[in-house]
């Protein structure tokens, strides 16, 4: 079975989970995230330090859908975060001890072509950037604009 | 150049970036390293104070004890008007927080800086030294520097002009230094309005232009208290409350003429905004704190009648935390668990507003104050 361990890219990332919904905000890029309960899932087991390579025989073990079609999902999102800067991928197994996946947030019965969302949203960027107002003359500095 | 710089060239760090740390004396830890690049620093600002008229400013600021030390009289006054609601506390803290204000001496202050022109344009004005978190350090570009040391409860806030201070700072002094100060007391900054009506509170949440000032100040308008415009300090310990952090408000020339307000004082800017200090009226009305009993999103539509939607935990963490923590250097994950504590908490709502009509979203707002539990979580 393939190894493939990740971990969240702090400190520049953070998340929070709201009832499986999950918030991810990027305070370098100034972009920020909603994940689906997919999403949540696979957060959830990073934070975790599981081998996301076992996720889809979990998930097949529990839910009525083949196991390449949670396997295809699980390598879809997380291509996603990774493109998106909000996991890197680690060589090693994180040092900490496992913990149970909370499968329920997907309810009883997830289809895999439902599921993986990633909302991303970049209309609050220009805040992170440091010229909200104008440009300014370097020599002579505020209030003169630069022309 | 003083020997500060000539070390800066022969000493770089693999991403070729300065830190203070890699300039003073080697044989000193962080924390004494931090210590004497403060001290220098600080030296300026006590020139500039032996050289003109000190003024001393004792405030009570969201239950804590601020002093500013201003070097100058001219910096003493428009920088405090925004603070106008504090009084001077009761009980003086033997060893209260200080904020030194000063200006000019561009030469010698920046003589004094590891950082490159470059450094200036971080996201968040955040200005990296090496030191964090014992010294914290942003900027508005290279015309206001904010250096903190929290162990010392002393910043330093200058300004490259004492006579062009832009209109965004004299309604929110010293912004970054007050989150630094404020996370410290079991406060968070955030980037909102808050208004308070019956022994609660609302913030209004929302990035600039969904309608948040203009709303609080038409709450005002209502008989509503006004407890801030742009940004409040919110705690949830014991329970969820907001306080005020500044009594100013900037508004569009088309929210003024909405509002039916003539400004007394206009600072033009390139944005237009006006900037207004609260009457002694409004001042003398905003409370010590309340409880804080609902966010509120306000969106304006072009309709007839204002309407209410009820948010996600979700979406409350949104609204209240991304335009919050992305203007407030030196801040993450820990001020983002706390906001997601309150979002989950808390009751959200989006508010509708009709256009050009502000007045008819009062309804709701009293109607959701009324029905957020009076008597605190404890």
């Amino acid at each position: 079975m393939m190894k493939k361990f990740y971990t969240v890219n702090r400190p520049m990332v953070s998340a929070e989970d709201f009832d499986g919904e999950t918030v991810v905000i990027h305070f370098d890029t100034g972009n920020y995230y909603s994940l689906d309960n997919f999403g949540s899932l696979l957060w959830q087991a990073i934070e975790s330090g599981s081998n996301l390579g076992q996720l889809p025989e979990i998930l097949q073990n529990h839910f009525p859908a083949a196991e390449t079609a949670w396997a295809d999902l699980v390598d879809k999102v997380t291509a996603e975060l990774l493109k998106e800067d909000l996991i890197r991928p680690l060589a090693e197994p994180p040092q900490k001890p496992s913990k149970d996946l909370d499968l329920t947030i997907l309810g009883p019965a997830p289809r895999p072509a439902d599921l993986g969302t990633v909302s991303k949203f970049d209309d609050l960027q220009e805040m992170l950037l440091m010229d909200p107002i104008h440009d300014i003359d370097d020599e002579a500095g505020w209030p003169h604009a630069r022309q | 150049m003083t020997g500060w710089r000539q070390m800066h060239h022969s000493d770089q760090t693999p991403e070729g970036r300065q830190t203070p740390g890699q300039t003073l004396e080697t044989t000193l830890g962080t924390t004494e390293k931090s210590e004497k690049f403060f001290r220098r620093l600080l030296s300026i600002w006590e020139n500039a104070a032996a050289d003109s008229e000190e003024v001393e400013k004792n405030l009570l600021l969201c239950e804590g004890h601020l002093r500013l030390r201003f070097a100058t009289r001219p910096l003493a006054r428009l920088i405090s008007r925004a603070f106008q609601h504090c009084r001077p506390p009761v009980t003086p803290d033997h060893n209260p927080f200080t904020i030194y204000v000063f200006a000019g001496r561009e030469k010698e202050f920046f003589a004094q800086l590891p950082w490159e022109k470059k450094d200036f344009a971080a996201p968040r004005g955040e200005l990296r030294s090496g030191f964090e978190p014992d010294l914290l350090a942003a900027s508005y570009l290279m015309e206001i520097v904010y250096i903190c040391s929290p162990k010392r409860k002393e910043a330093l806030y200058w300004f490259r002009h004492e006579h062009y201070i832009p209109y965004f700072e004299q309604a929110a002094p010293c912004r970054p230094i007050l989150h630094w100060w404020l996370r410290d007391n079991g406060w968070l900054m955030v980037h909102g309005a808050g208004i308070g009506d019956g022994g609660k509170s609302i913030l209004l949440m929302g990035k600039s232009g969904s309608g948040k000032s203009t709303l609080s100040v038409a709450a005002a308008n209502s008989g509503f208290q006004f407890l801030g415009e742009d940004y409040c300090a919110v705690r949830n310990d014991p329970f969820p409350r907001l306080a005020t952090i500044f009594s100013t408000v900037k508004l569009t020339p088309e929210s003024c003429r909405l509002l039916k307000l003539e400004p007394s004082e206009t600072i033009l800017e390139i944005t237009g905004k006006h900037l207004f200090f609260l009457s002694d009226k409004l001042i003398r009305e905003i409370p010590d704190g309340l409880p804080l009993a609902a966010l509120v999103l306000p969106e304006t539509r072009p309709q007839e009648m204002a309407g209410v939607q009820p948010l996600t935990s979700a979406q409350n963490a949104i609204q209240l935390s991304v335009s919050s923590l992305y203007q407030l250097p030196h801040s993450g994950g820990a001020e983002f668990r706390k906001l997601a504590q309150l979002a989950r908490e808390l009751p959200g709502w989006k508010v509708i507003i009709p256009t050009g009509r502000p007045e008819r979203a009062m309804p709701a707002l009293k109607e959701i104050l009324a029905s957020a539990p009076s008597t605190p979580r404890t």
